[in-house]
């Protein structure tokens, strides 16, 4: 789905309040009519949605066993606009529905537009933020200070992340919805309750899935890099990244930014692209590359091996000035073993 | 005025120019087409313009010049005149004609001057188009020559304004109005010079190439986006510094070989994105620049080198907001 493309036409904010434990339920607080909201507005949103999509939306698709109302809702405002202000009201039940203490106030805001020649709903989840406002004042005297204010019910400043959303846009068949979803405050994976609480969905391809897809495609990019040295190099970085506990979520666009040359960045994203790798963040999770990660070997054309953990490799192996072709390997380590091997 | 007998020699000489005169036109023309299109690519500003030679100019030119076979002899029966600002661009125009025709001679009028001498300066190359090319048009363009005239705007003045006046007066020109005539020759020269030195001088200013590659950019703002807003010239300066170099082609290539293929295949998005801007408030005023298209197209196909060699003075916000919008993945430094 082509979320870049998005014309939002129409929108509808309601409030929903959290659930903080030990208060009465207050339920959401809901617009009544979707109010006339300026371009500059609605281009704004717009462009946050396009953004966040762009960076983080995954493929999603409707979970099996999960929750129909939310896409069920999705679809009536796609089939007939005329229901954009009741059926975002349902949107609003649904999500306080969803939340529980643990998540806090914010607003629902509801877009109904376009991708193409097809109707497209927009969600995007946001929350209170706050900030300060200076004003000028004058004393009675005449004299001129500034004031200060807290302002805390900030929504999203150009600084802020948008939190959590959602595209869907139905695809030829009424009854299938393609959909996107984007989560930018949980750093491993699309928050639970949003996801499968709310949106009554799945991911189309399991972290496993799209991390397995990614490590081969890279692979066979960094397969092509002529210079042996410098294929190596890459080599390690990506076996680190996959290996790091720290690193839980790859960004094939950080790895071509902080492990490419020059010469390879571009090929490399272009390569990504033929492959239908998307450049977005997306969940780290190995299981399915697990053996495929766990040594690195280096091949010489005399025939001996060098092989180890990546980690080891890093911090252990360097390259020393190179003559003609040949490759000076620098091995800093305590020597423990030296055995036969057939 | 009587008309001349139906059968003599000027109506005579006329008539079979008549014959030839709509291929004349349509080689003319061709010859014409070709230059600008060449003097365009290699961004060499110039006026081209043609004629072929009226029928009646032609029997007068046949009766008076004493010639044994007017119909091949006289040379400039298919005319085409370039007229370049600078002095350097007439070498360059005569070169691109070179590549472009069969050249058969060329005539620097000032060579046919004695150091002591002053008169009309211009070049003149007699040619005709490559055997294959005037096949293609029809046999009868086959060896058929033309003449094209390059001269600067200077040159071209003076010999449009003393033409008529010293070579066709309707009675002798005295020698000392002849006398003041020639001595602006001089300053033609002189002026032409001083250009040329002035304009090399321009031309070796840091960025002022990379700038001069926006050219055609400005006018597709204008004429493709009906943007009507006038450029801020000094960011174009500093932002054509800083992109035009990330090109494997010199900079007045860029247009033809990048810029133009990939304007056509994004124009629809880029109008869609122009459209949000405006309806946002226009929050970006590189959007409105010609340079925009250098931007998006390295965006699209250089990210890394395009926020490696933005420029300071231009705030990166900027950068990534147009990155956004373009729906290209930049992340900050």
């Amino acid at each position: 789905m082509k979320t870049d493309e998005f014309l939002l036409s129409r929108l509808i904010i309601h409030r929903v309040p959290d659930k903080k434990a030990g208060t009465e339920a207050r339920g959401p607080v809901l617009s009544q009519v979707a109010g006339e909201h300026p371009d500059d507005v609605r281009a704004y949103f717009q462009r946050r949605l396009r953004k966040v999509m762009k960076d983080r939306g995954q493929d999603v698709v409707i979970a099996p066993d999960g929750d129909k109302r939310t896409t069920d809702a999705v679809r009536a405002i796609a089939a007939d606009p005329r229901l954009f202000v009741e059926q975002s009201k349902t949107l609003a039940h649904l999500l306080y529905e969803a939340q529980d203490g643990r998540n806090p106030a914010g607003i629902l805001v509801v877009g109904l537009g376009a991708i193409g020649d097809r109707p497209a709903v927009g969600l995007l989840k946001l929350e209170n933020e706050r900030g300060v406002r200076a004003q000028e004042q004058q004393t009675e005297a005449g004299e001129t200070f500034l004031q200060v204010t807290i302002l805390s019910d900030l929504l999203l400043t150009d600084r802020t992340k948008v939190f959590k959303a959602a595209v869907f846009c139905p695809d030829g068949d009424p009854q299938t919805l393609l959909g996107v979803a984007a989560d930018e405050q949980v750093e491993r994976n699309l928050a639970s309750f949003f996801l499968r609480e709310f949106l009554g969905c799945e991911l189309r391809s399991s972290p496993a899935v799209q991390t397995e897809r990614y490590f081969g495609t890279v692979e066979s990019y960094l397969g092509q890099i002529p210079d042996a040295e410098e294929r190596a190099r890459c080599e390690i970085a990506l076996l680190n990244q996959m290996q790091s506990r720290l690193v839980r979520t790859i960004d094939p666009v950080q790895f071509a930014d902080d492990v490419l040359g020059d010469e390879t960045h571009q090929p490399f994203l272009d390569h990504l692209r033929e492959n239908r790798v998307p450049e977005h963040v997306f969940p780290k999770d190995i299981s399915a590359i697990e053996n495929r990660i766990k040594r690195v070997a280096y091949g010489f054309e005399s025939g001996i091996q060098l092989m180890g953990n990546p980690d080891a490799m890093r911090d252990h192996v360097t390259f020393g000035k190179k003559e003609g072709d040949t490759s000076r390997v620098i091995i800093k380590d305590k020597m423990v073993d030296v055995r036969a091997r057939s | 005025m009587s008309e001349p007998a139906a059968d003599s020699p000027y109506v005579r000489l006329r008539q079979q120019y008549a014959e030839r005169y709509p291929r004349n036109e349509q080689l003319a023309e061709h010859v014409r087409a070709e230059i600008d299109r060449e003097l365009r690519r290699h961004a060499i500003y110039a006026t081209v313009t043609h004629r072929a030679k009226d029928p009646d100019s032609f029997a007068t030119k046949a009766m008076l010049g004493g010639y044994d076979n007017p119909l091949e002899d006289i040379g400039d029966q298919v005319g085409v005149r370039v007229t370049v600002s600078y002095l350097s661009d007439v070498d360059r125009a005569e070169q691109i004609v070179r590549e472009l025709f069969d050249v058969i001679r060329v005539e620097d009028k000032l060579d046919a001057l004695d150091f002591d001498k002053v008169g009309y300066l211009g070049r003149h190359v007699d040619l005709r188009l490559h055997e294959d090319a005037a096949r293609a048009l029809g046999e009868d363009f086959v060896g058929t020559r033309a003449e094209v005239q390059i001269r600067t705007t200077a040159q071209s003045a003076w010999a449009d304004v003393t033409h008529d006046q010293l070579y066709k007066p309707a009675a002798d020109v005295p020698k000392e109005l002849k006398r003041r005539v020639f001595r602006l020759v001089a300053l033609v020269e002189l002026f032409d010079q001083e250009v040329s030195a002035f304009t090399h001088e321009i031309q070796a200013t840091p960025g002022f190439a990379d700038a001069a590659a926006l050219r055609p950019l400005a006018e597709a703002l204008l004429r493709d986006f009906d943007v009507r807003r006038k450029p801020d010239r000094e960011l174009s300066f500093v932002m054509a510094a800083a992109l035009v170099p990330l090109y494997d082609q010199p900079p007045h290539e860029i247009y033809e070989a990048v810029l133009k293929p990939f304007i056509a295949e994004h124009g629809e998005r880029f109008r869609r994105v122009l459209a949000e801007a405006v309806a946002e408030g226009d929050p970006n005023p590189l959007l409105h620049q010609p340079e925009i298209f250098v931007l998006l197209e390295r965006l699209t196909n250089d990210r890394l080198h395009t926020k490696t060699a933005w420029p300071h003075p231009v705030p990166e916000e900027w950068l990534h907001d147009v990155a956004d919008r373009w729906g290209t993945r930049l992340l900050d430094a």
